[in-house]
């Protein structure tokens, strides 16, 4: 009961943790981004035009 | 590398130190229109159809109900004059949705209970009103102070804190929700739909009472800010917080209490939402009128007046843009959406081309890159 509930927990925080590690990088350099939901949407957009040209 | 370097400068960004409101006023108005026009083309060429249709539905829509065109206009203002008094103070407070949500539901949960002890008592339907106003005001006002009371002990950072707040009222809301539907449904709908006590009373149109209320509240504001001597203060805090405290200003009371002046007004916005707007309550109620009214307080350089005439443009475009989506049987929100970001979008850029401007120097180029 425990092993899968890690599992699906580690699984579904990579996404987090892609989006955490950008923000820390920018928190670094000073300023605050909040627009993180933003640039993943676009990203996925660019994914999604990619995988339908042909 | 050293084409790059010759690139980046051959123009440099500079602050301006004179502008005339005249001519700044001209180049937001012109952005603004030009984009417009821009925006409609754009649309015109998506969806295939005639451009001065396009612009005609867009108009007849938006003034094809008035009352909520003026009421829509009047939320987005309430929203905005409610974070006036901690943005003047440099307090990014970004809660104003779950400062709404959290009033709205403490007003809620008052009508559904006090519904039965109505019925057997003979309890007035205004005393009901002014208790659920009272206790909305005072739920908001907690949900106000918690950051603004870590900020002043702690130095956290407020805009986080008040962000995160905004996704614990949803969730709150959704619980009490399931709770009030006794656990069969997900929510309980519209309460008191027969006995219509909590409701606010109708005067000759179901939004005339809430578009008052938010009228004074922007006058008031606007009177608090000018005339008093706490709007003094809080303009003071929010220039240099330093210069406070050398002249001797208490600066933790005086952001303790403003917020507790920003929450009270988001309060009584949810007292609206919950007694005369919808008589529900879900997790997306407010939508994002609280971020728009960010959007709104910055536009407007933090002055009432003009917030009424910007918001008063949002609501116009995005009743609209909605009317252009069902006309053209579009399906769904998105491309109005789109359509009001871009206009927005250019207005906010045309704030940087009045705060800056690009001066383009001459690149020496037989002196090599030595040279200053």
């Amino acid at each position: 009961m425990l092993v899968p509930f890690l599992t699906a927990a580690i699984s579904m925080g990579v996404v987090y943790l892609y989006g955490a590690v950008g923000e820390t990088l920018i928190e670094k350099g000073g300023s605050l981004n909040l627009g993180i939901p933003g640039i993943m949407c676009l990203g996925a957009l660019g994914g999604v035009i990619g995988a339908n040209i042909d | 590398m050293n084409k790059i370097k010759q690139f980046f400068s051959s123009f440099s960004i500079i602050s301006r130190t004179e502008m005339s409101t005249k001519k700044a006023l001209l180049i937001r108005i012109s952005s603004f229109i030009l984009t417009f026009l821009i925006a409609m083309l754009l649309c015109s060429l998506i969806i295939k159809r005639n451009y001065f249709s396009i612009i005609g539905v867009l108009f007849k829509g938006a003034f094809s109900r008035p009352t909520k065109l003026i009421m829509d206009a009047c939320l987005l203002l309430g929203f905005g004059v409610a974070i006036i008094p901690a943005f003047k103070m440099k307090y990014w407070n970004m809660g104003a949705n779950g400062q709404v949500l959290v009033g709205a539901l403490v007003a809620i949960v008052l009508m559904f209970y006090m519904d039965s002890f109505a019925q057997k008592t003979g309890f007035n339907n205004f005393i009901l009103i002014l208790l659920m106003l009272i206790c909305s005001i005072l739920a908001s006002i907690i949900w106000a102070v918690i950051p603004a009371i870590f900020k002043v002990l702690f130095k956290t950072n407020e805009t986080l804190f008040t962000l995160m707040m905004n996704y614990i009222a949803g969730c709150l809301v959704a619980y009490v929700n399931f709770v009030l539907a006794q656990g069969k449904q997900e929510s309980p709908g519209i309460i008191n739909l027969e006995s219509q006590s909590g409701w606010l009373p109708i005067l000759f149109d179901k939004y005339l009472i809430p578009i008052l209320i938010i009228v004074l509240m922007t006058v008031f504001v606007y009177f608090y800010m000018t005339k008093t001597k706490h709007g003094f203060e809080v303009i003071v805090v929010g220039d240099s917080i330093n210069t406070a405290k050398y002249v001797g200003m208490n600066t933790k009371k005086i952001i303790i209490r403003t917020l507790i002046l920003s929450g009270a007004m988001c309060g009584i916005i949810g007292f609206l939402y919950a007694s005369a707007i919808n008589q529900s309550i879900n997790r997306d109620m407010c939508g994002s009128m609280g971020f728009t009214g960010i959007l709104i307080a910055w536009l407007s350089n933090l002055n009432p007046l003009i917030m009424a005439g910007v918001s008063f443009i949002l609501a116009f475009l995005t009743n609209g843009t909605s009317k252009i989506s069902s006309v053209y049987h579009l399906g769904s929100n998105n491309l109005a959406n789109v359509l009001i970001g871009m206009i927005f979008f250019s207005i906010l850029v045309s704030e940087f081309f009045i705060r800056f401007k690009i001066k383009f120097n001459k690149v020496n180029e037989e002196r090599g890159e030595n040279k200053c």
